[in-house]
C-alpha cells in the first residue's frame, strides 16, 4: 500500500484543498490588519521575528476555527487568539528576555540611547503576558475596558483587577529604578 | 511625566519602527495547507486506498469536515508481519515525523527502537533499575513495569513511564536522563501528548502535570480525586483525566484550568485506556466491566455506551476506533477490533496468536494486547503482544 503516492493524489484530485473562499477572505484581513497585529504581538513577545511568526500562526489557527468569524469582530478576535497561540511561548520568550535584559544592566549602555529610555519598555516586559496584552490595549490602542474585555474574551471585572496589578508593578519597578 | 504618559511614550517609540520585512500570506496559506493534510491523512489514504483496491462495498461517509469533500471506504486490517522484542514488550509509541515506533519492555527495563520504514529493530534503550523496595503491597515486579510510553514528534523527544518513575529519552541520540520529580505514592497512571503545544501530560495520585519536552514543568494541579488515565484533545487543547470510581475531568491544556466535569462517574482502572476523536470531540475509554464509554469532549455529557468489549488498547488512529482485547474463551488469542467512528457495530475484527507460556516473565502474563498505536503516514497499525514477546505489525 503506498500511502504517500495516496496522499499526493489525495491532493491532486483536490481532496485536501482548503475552501477557497475563506482563503482570500483571510488574505484580504491578513493584507489590511498585518501591521497593527505585529505591533500587538511585538508587545507579547518583545521580538518583530517572534510577532511575525505569531501572526502567521494565529491566522493559520483561523482558518481551521470553528467559530463564525464576521468582519467587525475580527480585530478583537485575532488578537485574543494571538494571546492563547503565543501563551505557550511566552515562558520561553520571557526568559530569554529576562536574559537580554540582565545582560544590557551588566554592559555599558548604548550612547545612542537616551538614558532612561528603555527602562518603562523592560518594565512593561516583566508583567505576565495577559496583563502587558492589556497595557497595549489600553495604551496603545486606546482602548476602553469594555473594549479590552470583549477583545480578550474576558470580564471586565478581570480586565479592571489585571489593569490595576499592571500598574502597580510598572510603579514598583519604576519607583525602585529611580530611587 | 505621570506613568500613564510615560507609558504610552515608551509603547509609541518601540512600536514606531517595525520590521522592514512585510509578512508573507504564501507561508500562513502554506501552512493552513499543512494543517489540513496533517489532520485528514487517512481521509485521503482512504479514498485511495478504496479506488486502488476497487472496493465494492456500499461506501460510508468518513470524517466529513465541512471544507472537505467526503472520504468513502471501507477498511480491511491484515496482520503484515511480526517483531521480536527484548524482554516483555508492554508500552509503544510512535514518532510520526521520524517514523520510529518505541516500544518500552517491562522486566528488563529497555525500550526497543523500530524503523517504521523496514520493520527492524534498530537500537534498544536501556533504562535504570528501579530503586529497591521494602514497602508493601506490591511485589518487586510491580516496579520494573514500564506502562506507558509517548513521544513528542517535533521535538523528537520520548518519555517512559515505570511505576513511579519517568525518564526522558532524546530520541536523536538515544541519551536516557530520569526527570527528578517530587512523587511521593501512588502509580503513574497516564502520558499523554497535545503534539500541537509541544506539551506532555502525566497524572499520579491526585496532580496532573503539564511539561515542556526539555522536562521544564508548566503546571501541576490537584484535581481533587486519583486520576487514573488521561488523553488529549489537540484541537481544543483539552486534557481528559479519568477518576478512579468517578467522573471524567476536563483542564484546560495550556493553563490547567479545570473547565468542568462529568456528572456521571465511571469504574475506572489503572492505566485504563483512553483516546480522543478530535474531529467530533468525543472521548473514548474502557471499563473494568468490559464497556467502552464515549462522552461528549465539549460538553463531557455522556453520548453512548458499547458493550461486551473489554479493552486492554484503545486508539483512535487512520480515522478509526481501534480496540485491543482478548478472546474471553481461554484467553487463547488477542483480538483487534475497528469501529468506524461515530458508528457502533465493529468494522472489522481480526485474530492475533498473542498467547504463550512464558513463565520466566511473571510481569505480564497472559493473550492481552494491552498497547497499540497507528502512525496515518504510513496507515500501518502497531501492537504489543506481552504474551509471545512480539510487536505485531497490521496494515489496513
Amino acid at each position: 500500500m503506498q500511502v504517500d503516492s495516496s496522499l499526493r493524489r489525495g491532493i491532486a484530485i483536490g481532496l485536501m484543498e482548503p475552501a477557497q473562499p475563506r482563503l482570500n477572505e483571510l488574505a484580504e484581513w491578513f493584507e489590511s490588519q498585518y501591521a497593527s497585529l505585529v505591533r500587538f504581538g511585538f508587545v507579547l513577545t518583545a521580538d518583530w521575528a517572534t510577532a511575525e511568526d505569531l501572526v502567521q500562526e494565529t491566522f493559520v489557527r483561523l482558518y481551521g476555527s470553528r467559530t463564525q468569524i464576521r468582519r467587525e469582530g475580527f480585530p478583537a478576535y485575532a488578537r485574543r487568539t494571538m494571546v492563547n497561540v503565543g501563551r505557550t511561548r511566552f515562558r520561553r520568550i520571557e526568559r530569554e528576555h529576562a536574559a537580554a535584559r540582565a545582560q544590557r544592566r551588566e554592559h555599558a549602555p548604548d550612547p545612542s540611547e537616551r538614558p532612561g529610555q528603555d527602562e518603562v519598555w523592560d518594565a512593561i516586559c516583566a508583567l505576565p503576558p495577559q496583563q502587558r496584552a492589556i497595557v497595549a490595549l489600553r495604551f496603545y490602542e486606546d482602548m476602553s475596558e469594555v473594549d479590552i474585555a470583549r477583545t480578550l474574551g474576558l470580564s471586565q471585572g478581570t480586565i479592571k483587577k489585571q489593569a490595576s496589578r499592571a500598574m502597580e508593578k510598572l510603579r514598583g519597578i519604576l519607583g525602585r529604578e529611580e530611587s | 511625566m505621570r506613568l500613564e504618559d510615560r507609558i504610552k511614550t515608551a509603547l509609541e517609540r518601540k512600536l514606531s519602527t517595525p520590521p522592514a520585512t512585510r509578512g508573507s500570506w504564501d507561508r500562513v496559506e502554506q501552512g493552513i495547507r499543512r494543517r489540513i493534510r496533517r489532520r485528514t491523512a487517512f481521509t485521503g489514504a482512504a479514498v485511495a486506498i478504496a479506488v486502488a483496491g476497487g472496493a465494492l462495498a456500499t461506501p460510508r461517509i468518513l470524517n466529513w469536515s465541512p471544507d472537505l469533500r467526503p472520504a468513502t471506504a471501507p477498511f480491511a486490517v491484515a496482520l503484515a508481519s511480526k517483531i521480536s522484542i527484548e524482554g516483555v514488550p508492554t508500552a509503544l509509541a510512535i514518532n510520526e515525523r521520524t517514523n520510529r515506533v518505541y516500544v518500552a519492555s517491562s522486566g528488563r527495563r529497555v525500550v526497543t527502537v523500530i524503523d517504521g520504514t523496514t520493520d527492524q529493530v534498530i537500537a534498544t534503550i536501556n533504562l535504570p533499575e528501579p530503586k529497591p523496595r521494602t514497602e508493601p503491597p506490591f511485589e518487586s515486579q510491580a516496579y520494573s513495569l514500564l506502562g506507558e510510553i509517548v513521544a513528542m514528534h517535533a521535538d523528537n523527544v520520548v518519555f517512559v513511564a515505570g511505576f513511579d518513575d519517568i525518564y526522558r529519552i532524546n530520541a536523536a541520540d538515544n541519551t536516557v536522563r530520569p526527570l527528578n520529580l517530587d512523587i511521593i505514592g501512588g502509580q503513574l497512571a497516564g502520558l499523554a501528548v497535545d503534539q500541537d503545544l509541544g506539551i506532555f501530560y502525566f497524572t499520579w495520585g491526585r496532580d496532573i502535570v503539564a511539561m515542556e519536552s526539555d522536562g521544564t514543568v508548566l503546571w501541576r494541579v490537584d484535581s481533587g480525586t486519583r486520576a487514573v488515565g488521561l488523553a488529549v484533545d489537540e484541537v481544543l487543547h483539552r486534557v481528559f483525566a479519568l477518576a478512579e470510581r468517578g467522573p471524567l475531568i476536563a483542564l484546560d491544556g495550556i493553563t490547567g484550568r479545570e473547565v468542568g466535569s462529568s456528572k456521571r462517574d465511571y469504574d475506572a482502572h489503572p492505566l485504563v485506556p483512553m483516546g480522543v476523536d478530535e474531529k467530533r470531540h468525543r472521548v473514548y475509554f474502557g471499563e473494568i466491566s468490559d464497556r467502552i464509554h464515549v462522552v461528549d469532549g465539549s460538553t463531557l455529557g455522556h453520548i453512548e455506551t458499547i458493550e461486551d468489549i473489554h479493552a486492554n488498547g484503545l486508539h483512535i488512529g487512520l480515522g478509526i476506533l481501534l480496540v485491543s482485547s482478548d478472546t474471553r474463551e481461554g484467553f487463547s488469542e488477542g483480538v483487534l477490533s475497528g469501529y468506524e467512528l461515530g458508528q457502533r457495530r465493529p468494522a472489522q475484527r481480526l485474530a492475533l496468536p498473542s498467547r504463550a507460556e512464558r513463565s520466566g516473565d511473571a510481569v505480564v502474563a497472559g493473550s492481552g494486547l494491552p498497547a497499540l498505536a497507528s502512525n496515518p503516514n504510513t496507515g500501518k497499525i502497531y501492537l504489543v503482544s506481552p504474551g509471545t514477546g512480539e510487536v505485531f505489525v497490521v496494515t489496513v
